[in-house]
């Protein structure tokens, strides 16, 4: 599996070096239609810093740099040459077909100035004079003897100078100038946007997932697009060597955004290697600074190659690490940068370097394309790689939140088991609480009054009634709403009237609609019923009253509870009122309980 | 004028209990003993051929449930009105038989004179009721408020002004008699509003049986032809 990826792989590098091979050999090769001359035998005079150089003969191409580094001036270039080969059509225009001239220039023929670009005399102009020149004139011009004078001016490290001229009927050599315009401008164009689509496509990842590996691939993109771009722009938007520096300045980001690619890929880089790419951007300012102050192109030059020095470095030791960390990834990376590298290198050596390569076309901005197309392919895996990680993040989360989801689910019935439990004891315990203080006292007596055997058979009959009614008050209060005393007070009455229409006494109802006791409960509830079936037996029982009344009202927003007879009063140390003062405090009711003369007032403030 | 004398059937599977209710009945001028049964069985068939006046059962007899023999006999002896015994006359139980066709219900441990008159009152145009089993009736009748469109019988025509007063009064508490004196009627009205509310709770179960089953889809017949 692994070996096959790096077969794929190696494959695809070899195919791309091939390719780029093949474009640039495209681009060198040069075809002499049978009437088309090559002219390259010149003398040249120079003007550099105001010192007239002495005339000399060279061959074409003449390279500003080459002959005359880090310094500015004029040069007239003069060429002879004899009639060109005739023409079908006598009047047939010629023409002159340059790959490059710059910066600013004249060219005069036999004395007729048949084209100019730029400011001749203004140092650093804006012209940039990056296309190929075609110049078209009558064939009338041309003498048999002919003088052409081309007068430039050379910039400083701008690349001045003039490539071998071909001169020909236009119609022949239209179809090479054609040619040539199209592989120099049609194809770095096509370079440029193929960088700004790649950045695009890294800018929409990125605002899909913020990883700084698409930012800075997009950034990287973006800046080469810039740079690509540059190479055929005629105007630029500074002057030199203004401009220069700044195409500098956003180089150095490019190589920043590399390296932060790198490290994305290859892992964090060593300290050293870190700290290295650190100086090297940040001198940037002072290398701008010394090439303003000393009017020199030098220090950009020096820096250019410490800068490749230290990338080739870096190159290197990638190359080495990939042995033992081998992914198709890195392997592409570091095969795009060393293309882009040699590229660049070769573009130095042939067309800054040295006056043969004046004119050709450079390299590093088709090969740039080579390293965005692999920089696309990386991104776009990451891209994949952290979809499909995402979706099997989502898929073991919906997993875990299933898996909880059953244990909460199995906790809460747990839970709810044990609510129910709890419930059900409390209810026992208030179950065998109403037995023991109810039901459970009364069949003991009635029992005792048995067993005695003095006690009458109606005696034992109350009793054995009074437990029965306890056990359907008992019933009444599982069925009571909460905090509803109406409820509970017509159940009472309700239960006691046998007792009481059997005792003879006349009772007198006076109940409004009562409000919810707040804060009552279960057993509040309970212990109130049980606190006035003690107060309505005890009139029953002892008090040989012949009246009751019984009411319920609304007193400063309290319940108030009154059960008054007419009775013989109340014995206030008895068993019974003990009981009903412990269950008023229980439920937080006043309790008090009056000798009226006659009879007694219990009175209850909820 | 003489007094009509009441036809009464009683079933009630302890005989303890059977021979005191039994006792009761035949003490009262106004009752006499139809058929004593204690198991359902007998008794349905019993009614199958004849007719009384009064039913006394019990509800948990030993081959069945009293509600069978209550909701056949509502259905085809109107002229027999049903008394429940029950030892508590918890609420639940009286108006689950309320609803089947019961007029109420009788404590086990009433005292025989009590008996008779329940049973006598019952014919007079009485129903015995508890302020509980007031309370629940209000609560019910009143939850039907949101009734469903196609129910018949709606919640405020189960219920007049009156008769709510007088429920009211009755869970709060109040007799029969204290009731008459605040409104200013008879007693005997008192009562028959009660007895009203327990014929309308049968019926309107009923009804309410009727849009269940017709929900369900085992009236579709009947609604074809409407």
């Amino acid at each position: 599996m692994q070996s096959g990826r790096r077969l794929v792989a190696y494959g695809m590098i070899a195919l791309l070096c091939t390719a780029a091979f093949l474009g640039s050999s495209c681009t060198s090769r040069k075809e002499s239609g049978s009437r088309v001359v090559l002219l390259t035998s010149a003398s040249v005079t120079a003007i550099s810093g105001g010192v007239s150089q002495p005339s000399a003969a060279i061959s074409l191409p003449f390279h500003w740099d080459v002959e005359y580094p880090a310094r500015s001036g004029h040069a007239e270039i003069l060429l002879r040459f004899a009639r060109p080969p005739a023409s079908s059509d006598a009047k047939a225009p010629y023409m002159f077909f340059i790959t490059r001239i710059a910066s600013a220039y004249t060219l005069t023929l036999n004395e007729t100035v048949i084209a100019s670009a730029g400011v001749l005399h203004e140092n650093g102009d804006r012209w940039s004079a990056k296309q190929p020149v075609g110049v078209t004139f009558p064939a009338s011009l041309l003498k048999d003897e002919n003088e052409l004078l081309i007068k430039v001016r050379g910039d400083a490290g701008r690349r001045s100078g003039v490539a071998p001229i071909l001169l020909g009927p236009a119609q022949e050599v239209e179809p090479l100038r054609a040619r040539a315009y199209a592989l120099r401008v049609g194809l770095t164009m096509a370079a440029s946007l193929f960088s700004l689509l790649v950045a695009s496509f890294c800018l929409l990842l990125w605002l899909q997932q913020r990883e700084r590996l698409y930012l800075w691939a997009c950034i990287g993109e973006v800046i080469w697009a810039l740079v690509v771009a540059d190479v055929v722009l005629e105007w630029t938007p500074l002057q030199w060597p203004a401009w220069g520096l700044a195409l500098l300045m956003i180089r150095i980001v490019w190589v920043w955004a590399l390296y932060i690619i790198i490290e994305q890929v290859f892992g964090l880089r060593p300290r050293r290697e870190r700290f290295a790419m650190k100086v090297i951007a940040a001198s940037v300012p002072f290398v701008i600074a010394a090439t303003a102050l000393m009017n020199t192109p030098l220090p950009v030059q020096v820096w250019r190659s410490v800068a490749s020095i230290f990338m080739t470095i870096v190159m290197v030791r990638l190359f080495i690490s990939l042995r033992s960390s081998f992914t198709v990834e890195r392997l592409l990376l570091v095969s795009g940068i060393a293309i882009l590298l040699l590229a660049g290198i070769h573009d130095a050596f042939s067309s800054s370097l040295f006056s043969s390569g004046f004119g050709d076309s450079v390299w590093a901005k088709y090969v740039g394309a080579v390293l965005g197309l692999t920089i696309m392919w990386i991104v776009s895996n990451r891209f994949r790689h952290a979809r499909t990680e995402a979706a099997q993040l989502q898929a073991s989360l919906e997993q875990r939140v299933e898996q909880k989801e059953i244990e909460l689910r199995e906790s809460f019935t747990r839970l709810s088991e044990a609510e129910r439990s709890r419930a059900v004891i409390a209810e026992r315990e208030r179950i065998l609480r109403d037995m023991h203080d109810g039901v459970g006292a009364n069949l003991a007596t009635a029992m005792r009054q048995l067993e005695s055997g003095t006690a009458p058979a109606s005696d034992v009959a109350a009793t054995l009634r009074e437990s029965l009614d306890h056990l359907k008050l008992s019933i009444d209060a599982m069925n009571l709403p909460t905090g509803d005393v109406n409820a509970l007070l017509a159940s009472l009455r309700y239960r006691l009237q046998p007792r009481i229409e059997s005792a003879g006494l006349q009772v007198f109802w006076s109940v409004d609609e009562l409000p919810t006791w707040p804060n009552s409960s279960d057993i509040t509830m309970r212990h109130l019923q049980f606190l006035l079936l003690e107060a309505f037996s005890n009139v029953l029982q002892h008090a040989s009253a012949s009246s009751l009344t019984l009411g319920a009202h609304v007193a400063d927003g309290r319940i108030e509870l009154t059960l008054s007879d007419n009775g013989c009063g109340f014995d206030a140390g008895a068993k019974a009122l003990r009981s009903m003062r412990e269950r008023a405090n229980a439920i937080g009711a006043t309790l008090s309980v009056e000798n009226a003369e006659p009879g007694t007032r219990v009175r209850v403030l909820l | 004028m003489t007094e009509p004398i009441w036809r009464v059937v009683l079933l009630e599977d302890d005989k303890n209990t059977r021979t005191y209710f039994e006792q009761c009945i035949a003490a009262h001028p106004q009752l006499t003993l139809s058929a004593s049964f204690e198991a359902l069985g007998a008794a349905r068939s019993w009614f199958a051929n004849n007719s009384a006046d009064v039913l006394l059962t019990d509800l948990a007899l030993p081959d069945g449930h009293g509600l069978t023999l209550i909701k056949e006999l509502a259905q085809r002896q109107s002229g027999c009105d049903i008394l429940v015994v029950s030892v508590f006359g918890d609420e639940d139980t009286v108006l689950a038989c309320v609803e089947s066709g019961a007029v109420g219900y009788i404590h086990k441990d009433s005292r025989p004179a009590d008996v008779a008159q329940v049973i006598v009152d019952v014919k007079g145009g009485a129903s015995p009721i508890s302020p509980m089993i007031a309370r629940k009736l209000l609560q019910r009748l009143r939850a039907q408020v949101p009734t469903p469109v196609e129910m018949p019988a709606h919640a405020s025509q189960l219920l007049s002004p009156r008769e709510s007063e007088v429920l009211e009064l009755i869970a709060r508490g109040y007799a029969y008699s204290e009731i008459a004196r605040l409104q200013g009627v008879t007693m005997h009205t008192v009562q028959s509003h009660i007895k009203n509310l327990y014929s309308k709770l049968a019926v309107h179960s009923r009804s309410e049986a009727v849009f269940e089953a017709s929900r369900m889809g085992l009236l579709n017949s009947m609604r074809a032809t409407d």
